[in-house]
């Protein structure tokens, strides 16, 4: 939907948010890609996904919509299970963007999943700063204003060290 | 706690203290938001940008008429245009997002997110792109 500025444009606006399911794969680069092109320079651009996706063609798209001079955003959510696995007991993992299942034993795996986690999380994590796009993990277990609080406080101090680093250039 | 309409845990109170947050992000953030951005054109805000010699069918109530009287010479004064700021939320509507170990799923978060200006600094004014893959 494109932007307008009245009332009843906001209200279709919530209610197409509404109507919306989840389901089928993502393709965030194709949708990055289209943005980047239809979209006039200058603008914000709000990103809200879980980030499950190849780490190098994401980040080279938003590098591209800085480049237009958009202000970036990326609103990573987070479910605790995912960051934690917390299970106890074998599991069978379900691919919800296809109909692969896997067969696994939390303590044989969990080392290795949260390690691979962390890498990837942390690899898109230091290219959008490298690229001055602000990034913030949103937890669902926490509310939403906890991760608002640490996105401002964090962007204030970035929009700062930015300013002082082009202020002695 | 009241639960709201799409069902997450987080009360009415907690998303009223957002509200908050846009005033203390008006304060923080760098310019951004309707009327906040200033143009590359000019227009007809308050602020001042320039003098510009005056030509044939030029609006004559920008003539500054005492640089006139100082130089003989019609300018003709400038302002800054300012523009809105065009906010694009892409929200991830892929099967991923359906993952809940809690109360909430992730996509009900993150419709939350999209639905409470997701850039606090933001009057909810914006477009909303949804994605799993758009069409060509």
């Amino acid at each position: 939907m494109p932007p307008r500025g009245n009332r009843a444009w906001t209200h279709r606006l919530l209610v197409e948010l509404a109507r919306q399911v989840p389901g089928g794969r993502t393709d965030t680069v194709g949708t990055l890609r289209y943005v980047g092109d239809a979209l006039p320079a200058n603008g914000i651009v709000v990103l809200i996904s879980d980030l499950l996706h190849p780490v190098d063609t994401v980040i080279e798209h938003l590098r591209l919509l800085r480049g237009r001079r958009h202000d970036v955003l990326v609103l990573q959510i987070s479910d605790e299970a995912e960051r934690t696995f917390p299970f106890d007991r074998s599991v069978v993992l379900s691919d919800l963007e296809g109909d692969r299942e896997q067969f696994a034993v939390p303590d044989a795996v969990r080392a290795g999943y949260l390690e691979n986690r962390q890498r990837h999380f942390d690899a898109i994590r230091e290219a959008c700063l490298a690229a001055e796009i602000d990034i913030e993990e949103f937890v669902t277990h926490e509310p939403l204003q906890n991760g608002f609080r640490r996105f401002l406080r964090r962007r204030q101090d970035a929009v700062r060290s930015r300013r002082r680093r082009r202020a002695t250039t | 706690m009241n639960a709201v309409a799409d069902g997450s845990a987080l009360n009415l109170a907690e998303l009223a203290a957002i509200d908050d947050l846009a005033l203390l992000a008006r304060t923080v953030v760098a310019p951004l938001g309707a009327g906040l951005q200033h143009s590359a054109h000019t227009g007809t805000s308050a602020e001042f940008a320039q003098y510009r010699p005056y030509t044939p069918g030029d609006d004559t109530r920008f003539v500054d008429w005492k640089v006139y009287g100082r130089s003989d010479r019609l300018h003709i004064r400038q302002f800054t245009d300012e523009t809105s700021m065009r906010c694009t939320v892409l929200l991830d509507c892929s099967g991923s997002m359906e993952y809940g170990s809690g109360d909430v799923t992730k996509f009900q978060y993150a419709r939350m997110l999209a639905r409470r200006r997701p850039h606090p600094a933001v009057e909810p004014t914006t477009g909303c792109h949804r994605f799993r893959r758009l069409p060509p």
